[in-house]
């Protein structure tokens, strides 16, 4: 490797920490927001800035919203294989008829019986009802019928309110 | 005190910043690819997990990016491209042939393999002189080099003069969504097209006993006069779209009138595969184009962000559409 070359090299090594060092701790907030999980926040987090790497954007380029957006995409991907994996094990009946008026409004145990579900229920509870993923949106993402996506949802709202249920 | 609604209860989900032995993990793992050439490139039977492309897209399968590198390999080296992106039910109106195109600048990435060659009889002129196929799109979104594309997803073929920092997004089930390249998901700054077989009922938008109600979608002036107050239009006008004309309107959803349960308040359009919606909060651009015996052709605009900027944005590229003769919509993807 010539001189310049170790020199563009050892430039763009530095704005890539540069980026992450501004950017990670958002990136992950976000993705962990929405997991529940640190361990898949920290990859997915990870993965995000390697995307960046290995884009042909220069890292001054790159923005939180579009890391933000790879980890986003990844989280859409980890819940699309639970789903498919969920699909294959078991069929739940679906009661749509929950009562949101019998929930606590304690934050403290909302944020607990948040944490209490899985990552595929806080995943797709959180891109509906913060994102604002439509049902058909997520289905579009997921590869599955509106319906089986309005299954899930009501499958993790269900499992929140057991949750709040459980906590009192 | 009102009840908490789910999306209130959900939103108090809070993510913790990472502890500082987690960022440095990942800061080490980060800087050793930006270290190594050789896991910065298209070394994805290794790195099957992470995202090559720069639009972090969905994910693809392993074997579908493996394929799809290997691809560009094959289009550098002879010059021919088989366009293998693992949807083998749609490659049929990809029109993959033998050319001598120079779309493919970069090599690294599996996102360029998305953009089919132009199919002509190998003569090289025709072939820089002719809009590119855009092929349909199922799950990654790509990258668009400034250039001139055709597509017949919504069944009328359009050709588009696309410009910089455009992507092409869904691009079946009678749609197709070109968003800012920095979009951060559906309805951020993004152009839907879609054939409209149903409008929204201007009169009764959001869902009424869990139902979406909508009226037959042949008549905008008939639609923008019912609009409930919630829908606020303005800067109607009639435009030129290559010698197409359209109808042009901006909408707000104002939200303290209707009732969002969602970003996507309104379904505005559907073809009964799928719709535009039109979100609270954001301004939208709406062309309806007329398609004579058939559906009409709806295009809508969202700038959430920066809408201005988009829109003007938005504006040039939708200007710029040369309409081919009107088909019907398609039936299924």
């Amino acid at each position: 490797m010539g001189a310049r070359q170790t020199a563009d090299h050892g430039r763009q090594e530095s704005a890539i920490a540069d980026l992450f060092d501004r950017e990670a701790p958002e990136v992950f907030r976000y993705v962990h927001r929405r997991c529940g999980d640190r361990a898949l926040a920290e990859d997915i987090t990870q993965e995000a800035f390697v995307a960046a790497v290995r884009s042909d954007l220069a890292p001054g380029d790159i923005t939180a919203g579009w890391l933000i957006r790879v980890a986003s995409n990844r989280l859409i991907d980890v819940l699309r294989r639970q789903t498919n994996y969920e699909r294959k094990i078991r069929l739940v009946p679906v009661d749509d008829d929950l009562d949101i008026a019998e929930m606590t409004t304690n934050s403290i145990r909302v944020r607990e019986a948040l944490d209490a579900l899985t990552v595929t229920h806080r995943i797709v509870l959180t891109m509906h009802y913060v994102d604002g993923l439509t049902v058909a949106a997520l289905a579009d993402h997921l590869d599955r019928s509106p319906r089986a996506v309005e299954s899930l949802i009501t499958r993790a709202k269900r499992r929140l309110r057991d949750e709040l249920g459980g906590a009192s | 005190m009102n009840e908490p609604t789910f999306t209130e209860l959900v939103r108090q989900a809070e993510g913790d910043a990472p502890t500082t032995d987690e960022l440095a993990r990942m800061r080490r793992h980060v800087l050793t690819v930006a270290d190594r050439p050789d896991l910065r490139t298209a070394d994805i039977a290794e790195l099957p997990s992470i995202i090559p492309d720069p639009e972090g897209s969905l994910m693809t399968s392993r074997t579908t990016r493996l394929v799809a590198a290997l691809a560009a390999a094959v289009l550098l080296v002879v010059g021919i491209v088989a366009v293998t992106n693992g949807e083998d039910d749609e490659i049929d109106t990809i029109n993959p042939t033998t050319t001598t195109t120079t779309t493919t600048t970069t090599t690294t990435t599996t996102t360029t393999t998305s953009l089919a060659p132009e199919p002509t009889d190998a003569d090289e002129e025709a072939v820089s002189a002719g809009p590119l196929p855009l092929e349909p799109i199922t799950q990654v979104p790509i990258r668009l080099e400034a250039d001139q594309y055709v597509v017949d997803t919504v069944g009328t073929e359009l050709v588009l003069d696309v410009g910089e920092r455009w992507t092409a997004h869904r691009n079946t089930q009678g749609r197709l969504v070109l968003g800012d390249a920095f979009t951060q998901g559906p309805g951020d700054n993004d152009v839907v097209f879609i054939r409209a077989a149903r409008l929204i009922d201007p009169t009764q938008p959001t869902r009424v006993d869990e139902e979406w109600r909508y009226v037959d979608a042949g008549d905008i002036d008939t639609w923008i006069d019912a609009a409930v107050p919630g829908i606020v239009i303005d800067d109607i006008r009639t435009v030129d779209l290559n010698g197409t004309t359209a109808t042009t309107f901006d909408v707000v959803i104002d939200d303290t009138r209707l009732e969002c349960i969602s970003k996507g308040c309104i379904r505005f359009a559907t073809n009964d595969l799928t719709y535009a919606f039109l979100g609270n909060a954001d301004r939208y651009r709406v062309w309806y184009v007329e398609q004579g015996e058939f559906e009409p052709l709806v295009i809508v605009a969202s700038g959430d962000r920066s809408p201005d900027e988009f829109l003007a944005r938005a504006d040039e590229l939708v200007a710029n559409i040369e309409l081919g003769t009107p088909r019907p919509m398609p039936e299924s993807e």
